[in-house]
């Protein structure tokens, strides 16, 4: 059992706790502050970001202190890694990793790691008149927040510390040679800049239960509003016109910046990603959230945003009489139609959920039936061909699927048509349960892909 | 009902809510009244059962019991109030925020500057057996000496103020003995071991100050007391080594706001007068052994039931003033006397004390007492008003006169002389030559 140990003050990385420990303890060996900190582990890492052991046996040894998981959670980058989680899958998460079931935190994007801790100027100024000491925020080590969000000036970091010192060696942050803040000179800072560290500072401080929402995506609706949206009617995640909207973001934040975030090969994939909550890298829904302009509150709501879009008729004819994509008459009927007789389908019919056993035989006759009838629909010949070649075996089953229940479920007499108020299933359509979906939605991605669609469709 | 129970070394923090913002002014325990503490720290056991039948080697046997006596008297609660009051000096004197900001600046060995006022800071001296460090440890143990925090004002608060650290002023005066002093009893107040690992590091001097000043902020030391001062002024008379042990407790009540008190024998008295700042630092109580008077008696009362002979002597003048004698008014003395006049009762077969028994424990013992004293308070001139009423204002009614019991004048009647006598003439102020010429017994002889 410790003695005694730092209070962690608001949005303290974990380290910096144990370096104030360091400090109090009048010792200057380091090993026996990890001795007493982390017994029988000399080699603890105790500069780590992300949860760990190390903060388990901490709190282990500590009375009604605040727990493994509110250590987790508030001084770790935990929440801002998983911000994009749904909520389920985070608590599932941070349970597993305060109870020690689970002792990394695995399945987030890392690959872009700081160099060196940083700090921000104008907060050790407010901190060690608040608490009598300066020390090291956790915010400040997410790699893409380069502006302090609460002082809007530029983070710097000490020469001679790097995350590699870190990792064993204690460096409190009130002991570095810093510049005095008077003699701190604010630069003139991009508006945008700092919106952006002020959402990047919004993820890794929100509640847990700000999360991804399966079945819809507020950022994905707010783009869809601002016009970038490509098939109305639908009722899912928007499906967004991504290379526009990638050339309007990288215009207005600039090539450099946007391709640390997005990169240049992937970029549409990527926002595709974003939109349906499949993006493991925070930076990119921070960004997109910027250029829509909603806040990160709304952003992670659970109350859907209303799309504007969909509900404007007139914008709707509008746009596609305008838009590139110019479906032909018969085209736009069909997909309308199959996406409102797709609402009804997923919801109630569980004889859906089995792909057929002899499914490569059933793709064949379906093709062939498929073509026969939607050739008036001006699909070029094959067009299904084309798509499901395309296709891996889950795709080619899902296919299989919603073709079936579109051929066999749909004809005038079909066994689904008489089923009432059926409505569109927004679970998540990666899981067996709700596969029909999933089928649809690939389908509607293909339309929806401009390189895809050319490929597989022709037009 | 007190808030910590009485006698327990560690309690978890109760908070006052006028103290907001400062939990550990707010952890404090209650001062105690004067008839609280009186019944506290009064320690005066029943007689073992059976002792009319217990053969003379047993009645012995329990002598020991009188060392454990301790007769409460006003001197040991104005003594409480003074330390009590330092506690409290430490805790109002230092902030929370200037805690942190003195332990930062400790660290980076940066100067720290505050505008805060000095901690309480003096001295205890007195002569030995008077009961110092008893009264000392007496008055300490009403309060817990760690109190554990955990969480104040809803917020997790994990620390352990330490109240008080009783430390003894090493015999070679060095600084580094002290801080180790310090360390080993800080490791037996919270259960740490870092003079474990202190002494492995085999850190300098000036290092392991620097350490003890932080946990004396960490564990929110309160008081400091140096037991046996008396040690430094020996070994600054041997090799001036007494400097900076000094300097370093100096700078441990600037650096850490930790009031720090001096207890000793009055030879450290003229080490602390030596230097002006030393002398401000240790002002304080001076005891003197007890007076003749009612006090003593009122003590002697309080022990005189204790015989452990078959039959009890009435404590009698002669009894009284031949006690007083012999231990020069030192409770310890008298103590020890009355025990040793009880053994020697005993193993010549007596039934009871007398003057020839406490006679030949006296020259056993061979105690020496000093009839003088520099300077002081002597323990019987304390008074506290009880709860029972105040003490009469000075201009109130005179109190109808005490008889004052005095022992008998000590030394040689003054002899009657002649005025002519040779001695006479060192009493007057003119100088001696004038006056033998007056009288003609100066002969003048030609140069």
């Amino acid at each position: 059992m410790l003695s005694y140990f730092p209070t962690p003050h608001p949005h303290e990385w974990m380290y910096s706790v144990y370096c104030r420990y360091y400090v109090r303890s009048g010792q200057t060996r380091r090993t026996a502050i990890i001795r007493e900190l982390f017994p029988d582990r000399p080699h603890t890492a105790i500069g780590s970001l992300y949860p760990n052991s190390a903060i388990l046996q901490v709190s282990a040894q500590l009375p009604n202190y605040p727990d493994a998981r509110t250590l987790m959670l508030n001084h770790t980058l935990f929440l801002y890694h998983t911000r994009c989680f749904p909520a389920a899958k985070k608590e599932a998460l941070i349970t597993k990793l305060s109870s020690g079931t689970k002792t990394i935190l695995g399945g987030i994007y890392r690959d872009r790691q700081l160099s060196a801790p940083r700090y921000c100027p104008l907060c050790v100024k407010d901190d060690r008149a608040d608490y009598g000491e300066a020390y090291w925020h956790i915010e400040h080590q997410i790699p893409s927040m380069e502006i302090c969000p609460k002082h809007e000036c530029r983070l710097l970091h000490i020469d001679d510390i790097d995350f590699i010192s870190v990792k064993d060696t204690f460096c409190p942050l009130d002991a570095q040679n810093l510049a005095p803040p008077s003699s701190y000179e604010k630069e003139l800072i991009d508006k945008w800049k700092i919106q952006f560290s002020k959402v990047i500072y919004d993820y890794a401080t929100l509640p847990l239960s700000f999360a991804a929402t399966p079945g819809y995506s507020n950022l994905s609706i707010a783009l869809g509003n601002m016009g970038y949206a490509m098939i109305h009617g639908c009722d899912i995640y928007a499906s967004l016109d991504a290379s526009r909207l990638y050339q309007d973001v990288k215009e207005r934040y600039g090539s450099n910046f946007v391709s640390k975030i997005f990169s240049s090969e992937k970029a549409v994939h990527h926002i595709h990603q974003v939109c349906n909550w499949s993006s493991k890298i925070p930076e990119q829904y921070a960004l997109l959230q910027c250029f829509s302009g909603i806040n990160s509150s709304t952003a992670f709501s659970s109350t859907r945003l209303q799309s504007t879009y969909m509900a404007d008729e007139e914008k709707i004819h509008c746009y596609q009489d305008e838009c590139e994509l110019c479906f032909s008459e018969h085209m736009s009927t069909w997909l309308n139609e199959l996406h409102i007789e797709f609402l009804k389908i997923y919801t109630s019919s569980t004889d859906i959920l089995v792909a057929p056993q002899d499914f490569l035989a059933k793709l064949a006759g379906l093709l062939v039936r498929a073509d026969e009838e939607y050739c008036h629909v001006n699909m070029p010949e094959g067009t299904f061909r084309e798509f499901i070649s395309k296709m891996k075996q889950r795709e080619i089953q899902a296919a299989i699927i919603l073709l079936e229940q579109l051929l066999d479920g749909y004809q005038p007499e079909g066994k689904y048509s008489s089923y009432p108020n059926w409505t569109w299933d927004t679970g998540n359509s990666h899981i067996n349960k709700y596969f029909g979906a999933f089928a649809i939605k690939q389908y509607f991605s293909v339309l929806a892909n401009q390189v895809l669609r050319a490929k597989t469709f022709g037009f | 009902m007190s808030k910590y129970p009485i006698g327990e070394w560690r309690s978890s923090a109760v908070y006052d809510s006028a103290y907001e913002g400062n939990p550990f002014l707010a952890a404090m325990p209650e001062m105690l009244s004067h008839d609280a503490f009186m019944r506290a720290i009064r320690s005066l056991p029943p007689l073992p059962a059976g002792l009319g039948a217990m053969p003379f080697e047993e009645r012995r046997r329990h002598l020991p019991m009188l060392s454990s006596l301790f007769v409460p008297m006003d001197y040991n609660y104005m003594l409480y109030d003074q330390l009590f009051r330092a506690i409290v000096s430490t805790y109002s004197t230092r902030t929370m925020l200037e805690e942190v900001e003195r332990t930062n600046a400790l660290f980076r060995g940066a100067p720290f500057s505050s505008y805060s006022t000095q901690p309480a800071t003096g001295s205890i001296l007195g002569v030995p057996g008077v009961g110092k460090t008893s009264s000392i440890r007496r008055s300490l143990s009403l309060l817990p000496q760690v109190i554990e925090h955990e969480q104040y004002s809803g917020k997790p608060f994990f620390c352990k103020q330490v109240l008080y650290l009783n430390v003894e002023c090493p015999s070679d005066c060095s600084v580094k003995a002290l801080a180790l002093n310090i360390m080993t009893a800080l490791d037996k107040a919270v259960g740490s071991s870092y003079l474990k690992q202190f002494v492995s590091l085999r850190s300098a001097a000036s290092a392991l100050a620097t350490q003890v000043k932080i946990l004396c902020l960490t564990f929110h030391v309160g008081l400091i007391l140096i037991d046996e001062i008396q040690n430094a002024v020996a070994t600054a008379e041997k090799n001036r080594q007494v400097k900076p042990l000094i300097k370093f407790l100096v700078e441990l009540t600037n650096d850490t706001c930790t009031s720090v008190f001096f207890v000793g024998t009055p030879i450290a008295e003229g080490l602390f007068t030596s230097q002006e700042h030393l002398k401000r630092r240790t002002r304080g109580m001076r005891l003197l052994p007890f007076k003749p008077d009612g006090a003593y008696r009122a003590f002697l009362q309080a022990v005189w039931p204790y015989q452990f002979t078959p039959a009890t002597a009435p404590l009698t003048e002669q009894l009284a003033n031949k006690l007083y004698d012999a231990s020069g008014g030192i409770p310890a003395y008298i103590i020890h006397i009355f025990q040793e006049t009880q053994a020697q009762a005993l193993l010549q077969g007596e039934r009871c004390i007398s003057a020839k028994a406490m006679q030949r424990a006296i020259n056993v013992l061979a105690i020496k007492v000093p009839r003088t004293y520099a300077g002081g308070t002597h323990i019987s001139d304390f008074a506290v008003p009880s709860e029972a009423g105040p003490l009469p204002m000075e201009d109130s009614a005179p109190l109808p006169p005490v008889k004052r019991l005095y022992a008998n004048k000590r030394g040689r009647k003054v002899v009657q002389r002649d005025d002519a006598d040779l001695t006479m003439g060192s009493r007057f102020v003119t100088p001696l030559e004038d006056w033998l010429r007056e009288r003609g017994l100066l002969e003048d002889w030609p140069c």
